[in-house]
């Protein structure tokens, strides 16, 4: 190769950071994890984004993030309540997880279930069948693991997201169309390495 | 001679790469490989991504036993094969570069550019940063994708634009797996004195035919470890040698005939 056409091919070489750049743009962002996730910055670092994790998942909750919600993140593993809950406490999962166990990298750490926040869930009254009818339905409340992160006065949900630990079992079991609660990384606690 | 017509198609090395994705997502689906670029496992035996693992490593400034063991089997396959994944396995190169006329290059320096700058920016980004574009890994991911629930339209672009990217640049710019590839340089380097390498194993008549059919346009009846690292043992050359002399294996049953009869010339007289 002649040292002028070398040099036009060199312009290719700043490809890698600057797609790198572009991905990084905007911070970290705000996905639910799995257990035993790594904090954010930790995690993007670690994650091989092979999918194990998703492979072995019991429930089918994760999936891989997709392109066009976070460059930086796609391919990694997230919770998506609406195919499945998570059910690392009172599941098939409790004190197992196989996600963190498939994990090659370390980018998901074995904790116990008591340690585990994924996050919380975020309460749109505004399409809760419940606060709309002036009471009833409650399903979030039969299907909530944790005693006090679903409190019912008059009938009527109102959710603790400190208390929540973000399994996702009430936005999977919501039967409002649409859903009146969306899970959000809010207060997820992560690990640090 | 069966064996090396079938070397000589250009259904061969798209049919193999094609066969190997197609088993990768059959065997994926049937839960017996999991994961997928740059780590896979199945059962107990794990494979990685030399660049991959490298890149791993510059980004999180750590290394997990499982992705140690998977690089080091790879870089020992390597030690064995050379870039016999890169000419005959890798989901891109075979399937792209055999359909189009590409612009020979063996100038591997760009590779080793884009390898440096793969590692930097790992490093400075803190995430494996050419997984993120890279066409040998993209056709894979795509499979996971497909399988777990995101858009179809993800799987197809996933392998469809690797593919279109490597053709344009191999036939615009420079034969991307000779020249440009870190994933293939990295190899190259590993794999640059493998056990499995093409070797001049009979008599050369220095026609050169190999030279004309060798897509990173090297001469491969004689090569030096740089051009070495170039080399995709895409086996072209073996199918157009006429006289067949050019092999994979060491020492082959000819080269031991051929140094058999120079031992025999050059001592036969004395002895008798």
């Amino acid at each position: 190769m002649k040292r002028r056409e070398f040099l036009k091919l060199l312009a290719v070489a700043p490809l890698v950071p600057l797609a790198a750049a572009a991905a990084r743009a905007g911070g970290p962002p705000k996905l639910v994890r799995p257990p035993g996730a790594l904090v954010e910055e930790e995690f993007l670092a670690r994650c091989a984004r092979c999918g194990a994790c998703i492979e072995v998942c019991v429930t089918g909750t994760l999936e891989p993030v997709s392109p066009l919600l976070s460059l930086a993140a796609w391919g990694t593993p997230m919770v998506n309540p609406l195919k499945a809950p998570c059910e690392f406490i009172h599941g098939r999962c409790e004190g197992i997880l196989p996600c963190v166990q498939a994990c090659p990298t370390g980018a998901l750490m074995m904790v116990g279930t008591e340690e585990i926040k994924l996050g919380s869930v975020e309460w749109m009254k505004e399409n809760c069948i419940a606060y709309r009818r002036g009471g009833g339905c409650l399903v979030c409340k039969e299907v909530c693991p944790v005693p006090n992160a679903i409190e019912v006065r008059g009938r009527i949900p109102y959710f603790n997201w400190r208390a929540c630990v973000g399994c996702g079992r009430c936005v999977h079991a919501c039967p409002s169309q649409p859903k009146a609660l969306r899970l959000t990384a809010r207060g997820a606690r992560r690990v640090r390495p | 001679m069966c064996a090396r017509r079938l070397l000589g198609s250009r259904l061969a090395r798209p049919a193999a790469a094609a066969s190997a994705l197609a088993s990768y997502a059959a065997t994926t689906a049937a839960g017996l490989v999991r994961g997928s670029t740059p780590l896979l496992r199945a059962g107990l035996v794990c494979l990685a991504c030399p660049l991959g693992a490298l890149q791993l490593v510059a980004a999180s400034l750590s290394l997990s036993v499982e992705a140690g063991s998977a690089a080091l089997i790879a870089a020992a396959l390597t030690l064995f094969a050379g870039r016999l994944f890169c000419g005959w396995l890798c989901p891109v190169g075979p399937l792209a570069t055999e359909v189009v006329a590409v612009r020979k290059s063996h100038d591997w320096r760009l590779g080793a550019v884009m390898l440096a700058s793969a590692a930097a920016s790992s490093l400075l980004f803190r995430l494996p940063a050419f997984c993120l574009i890279c066409p040998v890994g993209l056709p894979f991911k795509a499979v996971i994708l497909a399988l777990y629930g995101a858009h179809p339209a993800w799987a197809v672009i996933l392998v469809l634009a690797p593919l279109l990217a490597v053709a344009l640049i191999s036939r615009r710019a420079a034969y991307w797996c000779g020249a440009l590839c870190p994933v293939g340089v990295l190899l190259g380097l590993v794999g640059s004195s493998s056990l499995l390498r093409v070797r001049l194993n009979g008599r050369c008549t220095g026609c050169r035919a190999c030279d004309r059919a060798c897509p990173s346009g090297l001469h491969p009846a004689s090569m030096s470890w740089r051009e070495r690292v170039a080399c995709t043992l895409c086996l072209r050359c073996l199918a157009a040698c006429p006289l067949g002399s050019l092999s994979l294996v060491p020492h082959g049953k000819a080269r031991a005939a051929e140094l058999a009869r120079r031992k025999l010339l050059w001592w036969g007289d004395h002895r008798i």
